[in-house]
Formats: C-alpha cells, sequence, structure tokens
C-alpha cells in the first residue's frame, strides 16, 4: 500500500534526529572559523563582576577555587581564561585550589601554563608561583574545607607546600602572595569557576565572611541568578555569554553611570552598582575564547528557535484545518 | 588524654610518620574487622551513634556562640567560650578526618573499578574486552602520572611549567591527560547539545496557554543570550524611537530590559519558592539521618 504524500509543513515537522543532528554540526563547526566581534551590552551581573575583579587592592590575594574540568570547557575555560588575564594584567595575586573534581587543579594549571606562555609572547613577564600565585591543590570535602576556612583560614590551608624560586618547598603562608591575611575576612574576593554546585556550599559556609563572585555554566547560571539579587553573590558570569561580556569589558573597559562618557572609549560598559568607577581597557589579549565562540552559539540558539518553529509548524497547520472544518 | 593534642601532621622527611601511619592503619582494620563482625542490630547503633556524633558537631558549631577573632593564645572565660574554643578548635581537625574519608572514597572506586573489571577479564565475560581496555588504559594513566610526579620532586631545581624543560615524562602526561582524557570528557559532555536540539524539536508544543506562554518566555531569553538580537532592539527602542536617551520610556521594550524583567519578576521569586522547598525537605531528611529515623541511612 502506498503512503499518502507529505505535504513541506509535515515534512518539516517529522525531520529525522540525524538530520537535525548534522545541521548542527555543520552549522556550529562553520561559524567557528569567523571571527567577528558580535556588538554586545553585558547583562548586569557581568558588568557587577567586573567592576569588583577591576577595583581589587593589589596587596591581598584573591582567592581563586577552581571546580571545572574540560567537561565544560566552552564556557568554564573562557571564563577562567578570562579571570587569569583579569588578575594577572591588573597584578593581583591569587591562591588557586579545587574542591569539586581530582582532575581540575591540573586543569586550571595548563590554562595558567597556556596564559604565562601568551604573557610571555606579548613582553610581559610570566605570572610565577610563590611569588605570584600559590597553588593549593585538591581538597576533597568541599563542605568541611568551606567550614574550616570560615574558622580559621591559616589552619585550613595548613602543611600545603609550594617551590620556591630557589627549587626548595616552603609553607605556602611563608609566601608574599599571603602577606598580611590572617583570617577569610582579609580576602577581598573569592571566585568559583565551576560547572557543579560548590558555589552553594561556599554561599552557605562562607556566605557574609568573604565577597563572593561566581563564573558558572549557562545551565547553572538562571538558578543562582536569586543568589545574586539578594546580593549573597557581588557577581556573576554565567556561560558563554558571561565569556564574551567578560571580554568584552576587558577590550572596551567600564565606567560608572555618574561617570561622563568618554567618545574615545564609547563602547564602555555602564555599571550602576558603582557610579564612580572608571576602568580602562586591558592591554594584551581581550577577545579570545568567548569571541571565538559566540557567534557559533548564536546560529546554535538561531537553529533552535527555528527547530522549535518548525516542530510546530504541523500543529498549527492542523488546527487552521479544523476551524475551516 | 586530650586527642586534640596529638600531632596531626607531620614534614614530609619526618620518619615518625611511619609509626603513627602503621598504627593508624592497624587500628583502622582492626575497627572495620571488629565492626564486621558485630550482629546487623550492634552494628545500626555504633553507625547510628558515630552520625549523631558527627552531626551533633555541626549543629553545635552552628548553634553555639563563637569567639571572634579568637587569637592562639586566649583563654577561655567560663564553661560556655570553653565550648566555643573547643568547637573552634576541632574545626580543622574535623575537616582532616572528613577529607580523609572523601579521599578514601576514591580508593574505592579504584578498589570496585579493579574488582569488577578484573573479574570480567578473568572470565572472558561479554566485552571484557572493554574491560580490559580499561585496565590498560587506567595501568598507562598511573604510570605515566607517577612517572611526571617522581620526576618533578626529583628535580625541584627544574621549572616544569616551563615547556622547554619537559622530557618524556612531561610530554606523555600531557598527552594522555590533557590531549586524550580531557578532550573525551568534552566530547561527551557536548552531546548533550543534540540531545536538547532534539528535544526542543519534538516536545516543544504550544498546546495550552501555559506552553504557548513557556515558549514565548523561552524565545525572548534566548533571543536575550544573542548580542546581535539585544544590539539591534536597543538599536531600535532608545537609538532609533527614542533618540538615543536611554532613559525613556520605549527604552525599556529592549530585548535586555524585558529580559531582565523576566529575570527579576518571575525567575528569581520562582526560584527561591522552590529553593525554600528543598531547604525545608533537605532539613527534614537531615534530621531524619542524624536521628537515625531513616533506616536506609544506617542499614549496614
Amino acid at each position: 500500500m502506498s503512503q499518502p504524500e507529505r505535504n513541506w509543513v509535515e515534512k518539516l515537522s517529522g525531520a529525522k534526529p540525524t538530520t537535525l543532528y548534522m545541521l548542527l554540526i555543520v552549522v556550529s563547526a562553520i561559524f567557528l572559523f569567523i571571527k567577528y566581534q558580535i556588538p554586545v551590552k553585558p547583562d548586569p551581573e557581568s558588568v557587577d563582576l567586573y567592576a569588583r575583579l577591576a577595583t581589587l587592592p593589589k596587596d591581598r590575594p584573591v582567592l581563586v577555587q577552581s571546580d571545572w574540568t574540560n567537561s565544560s570547557r566552552g564556557e568554564s575555560a573562557g571564563q577562567f581564561e578570562a579571570l587569569m588575564r583579569i588578575l594577572m594584567d591588573n597584578e593581583i595575586k591569587f591562591v588557586i585550589y579545587s574542591a569539586a573534581d581530582p582532575q581540575a587543579p591540573q586543569v586550571a594549571r595548563n590554562v595558567i601554563r597556556f596564559i604565562n606562555e601568551e604573557r610571555k609572547a606579548e613582553g610581559k613577564a610570566p605570572y610565577k608561583v610563590w611569588e605570584n600565585y600559590l597553588d593549593c591543590g585538591y581538597f576533597p570535602n568541599a563542605e568541611g574545607m568551606g567550614q574550616a576556612m570560615k574558622a580559621n583560614l591559616r589552619n585550613a590551608f595548613s602543611n600545603k607546600k609550594n617551590r620556591k624560586p630557589d627549587g626548595t618547598d616552603a609553607d605556602i603562608w611563608e609566601s608574599p602572595v599571603l602577606a598580611g591575611v590572617k583570617s577569610i575576612k582579609d580576602i577581598p574576593l573569592l571566585v568559583n569557576v565551576t560547572a557543579s554546585a560548590t558555589i552553594d556550599v561556599l554561599i552557605e559556609r562562607l556566605g557574609g565572611q568573604v565577597n563572593l563572585g561566581l563564573m558558572c555554566t549557562g545551565v547553572m547560571s538562571p538558578q543562582m541568578v536569586p543568589y545574586y539579587a539578594s546580593g549573597q553573590l557581588k557577581g556573576l558570569s554565567g556561560g558563554l555569554k558571561g565569556v564574551y561580556d567578560l571580554e568584552w569589558m576587558m577590550n572596551y573597559g567600564i565606567r560608572g553611570d555618574q561617570v561622563p562618557n568618554d567618545p574615545s572609549l564609547p563602547n564602555r560598559a555602564v555599571c550602576k552598582s558603582n557610579s564612580t568607577i572608571d576602568v580602562k581597557p586591558l592591554q594584551g589579549t581581550t577577545f579570545s575564547r568567548g569571541a571565538s565562540y559566540y557567534l557559533s552559539l548564536h546560529a546554535a540558539l538561531t537553529l533552535m528557535i527555528l527547530a522549535v518553529v518548525a516542530g510546530n509548524l504541523s500543529l498549527i497547520s492542523a488546527r487552521i484545518k479544523a476551524r475551516k472544518g | 588524654m586530650n586527642l586534640l593534642a596529638l600531632q596531626w601532621s607531620f614534614r614530609p622527611e619526618d620518619s615518625t610518620k611511619w609509626t603513627y601511619l602503621i598504627v593508624a592503619a592497624i587500628i583502622g582494620f582492626a575497627f572495620m574487622f571488629a565492626l564486621s563482625r558485630v550482629p546487623t542490630r550492634m552494628r545500626r547503633v555504633v553507625v547510628g551513634t558515630f552520625t549523631f556524633l558527627s552531626g551533633l558537631f555541626y549543629v553545635l558549631l552552628y548553634i553555639w556562640p563563637q569567639p571572634i577573632d579568637k587569637k592562639p593564645l586566649d583563654i577561655p572565660q567560663g564553661p560556655v567560650e570553653s565550648v566555643g574554643f573547643l568547637l573552634q578548635d576541632m574545626v580543622p581537625v574535623v575537616k582532616d578526618f572528613t577529607s580523609i574519608l572523601t579521599a578514601f572514597l576514591l580508593g574505592l572506586g579504584v578498589y570496585s573499578l579493579l574488582r569488577v573489571h578484573i573479574g570480567r577479564v578473568a572470565r572472558r565475560q561479554r566485552d571484557w574486552q572493554y574491560s580490559g581496555l580499561l585496565l590498560l588504559c587506567m595501568a598507562t594513566m598511573l604510570t605515566i602520572g607517577y612517572w611526571d610526579f617522581f620526576m618533578q620532586s626529583a628535580n625541584k631545581a627544574v621549572d616544569y611549567s616551563d615547556r622547554a624543560n619537559w622530557t618524556t615524562a612531561q610530554y606523555g602526561f600531557d598527552l594522555l591527560f590533557d590531549g586524550m582524557l580531557q578532550q573525551m570528557d568534552a566530547a561527551m559532555f557536548s552531546i548533550i547539545a543534540f540531545f536538547i536540539l532534539s528535544a526542543a524539536y519534538r516536545a516543544f508544543r504550544i498546546r495550552s496557554i501555559e506552553a504557548t506562554i513557556m515558549l514565548g518566555t523561552a524565545l525572548i531569553l534566548m533571543l536575550s543570550l544573542m548580542g546581535i538580537a539585544s544590539y539591534f532592539t536597543d538599536w531600535l527602542f532608545v537609538q532609533k524611537l527614542a533618540g538615543g536617551n536611554a532613559n525613556a520610556f520605549v527604552g525599556n521594550f529592549t530585548l535586555a530590559e524585558i529580559s531582565n524583567w523576566i529575570k527579576n519578576n518571575f525567575q528569581v521569586p520562582s526560584l527561591r519558592a522552590m529553593e525554600f522547598g528543598i531547604g525545608i525537605g533537605a532539613l527534614a531528611m537531615g534530621l531524619r539521618i542524624w536521628l537515625s529515623l531513616e533506616r536506609g541511612g544506617v542499614s549496614a
């Protein structure tokens, strides 16, 4: 028995999954090869995070809890690279550790090495362990670690050693990075780069003790907005849009809404939470992974919108037919 | 004896650590052996007691008055302060205990993996070749990883963060970890994109008013992630219609403003409500486990 011939609406609504998958691969891949700076208006939460990072004091280190691995590198790697570039270009010291995945410290080390190679190529001094940053490795229990950091930061990071420039290992508390730090309250900002719920633990254990910033995946981002709205997070970079927002601000700078617009810097993002902030563009690499992927994100989202429309066409067509009788 | 007065950490070169390690291992194994020999009913009491004491520490830590900015030589005044001081001093010790316990889970995972897959290979069960490959990969990663680790430990003066100083061990580790493991990890995660697209195409139907509202909201939020769409609405409403005045009324209809309005007025309250519900549920569940009312939590 012959099948009744399908019209174009039915064909469009009944496409095979493999056709969709092929379309997604082709559309996403093609745009990876096209470099284009898409104009963007950074989200307020990204602007607040960048404002915090750009105004950090140089004499106190930032804590970076790096809990991502390459499973979410499309977003997390871009966020981590942007964070490293911002901290290094502003000469901010940092202490890095992980509490979610044993692979996370090595992934972070690889990115730091890559950024250091980039800095060398740009004629800048590379960031050195012990002098500029400390690598505290992996802590298997995020809850216990958070509680210990709140009670006594020195004890929480006790017995951790890093290599000095002379090749000997020494306690991290002897390092110039932690000079002047006695408790968690001496830390101006703790940034969590994560693809899991580790930020929940930090908010529960360290909320109110230290300013928290978050770089998370696009899937997590909507769940984190309430923490930003309540002030428990001082800033938030969510997903690929968050990465591109950061790169945009690194490239063009930000200004407070009370600061007059500088015609020579027309694309600066406007910060409403800090009315007097005036941050100039960073020197060196700014647009990187976020800019490379953002056009692909546009293509993938457009494809998804079209797929939803196509999927609904037969339903709409059937309703119209039913109405006509 | 004051347990807190024990030495909990040692320098790598301190040989005393081996005595402590061996004694701790013997006590640990003896305890586990004894625990495995007691009747199930008694075992539940032991597990319940440990669970209660562990939970009690964190409950007390939360509700008991804590010293603020305590210095190492501060002396507590009275019993309330003494308990507060004790609790705060115990935090790093308990943290170390919990870290060690959590680290044991990694060891347990490795043991379980080896037990299952060695058994499969030995018995030539179906698809035993995959088990063999898994064991081979695990052994290779361990060997190269330790080779790199011991090399870096032995040559402390060499800066291995600089690729120029790398040898076969570092290149091998980089190839296996960054070149293979991490790339496969990323490939696995990226598969989600295909499922999301397929699910959106097949399941996102405007069958009711509620579904239509959800679809419309999702569309706005998806478009707001696209800088080019936001830029266009900004240009249309602010530059064209409002003549560049960002505070004009029509400025409220840019994609960024609408998506922020949706986030702040619908998403945040809804998520807060859900979080409250989840929080109350977690509290109830926590209490049940702490007080050994949840049988599944203490059955052994």
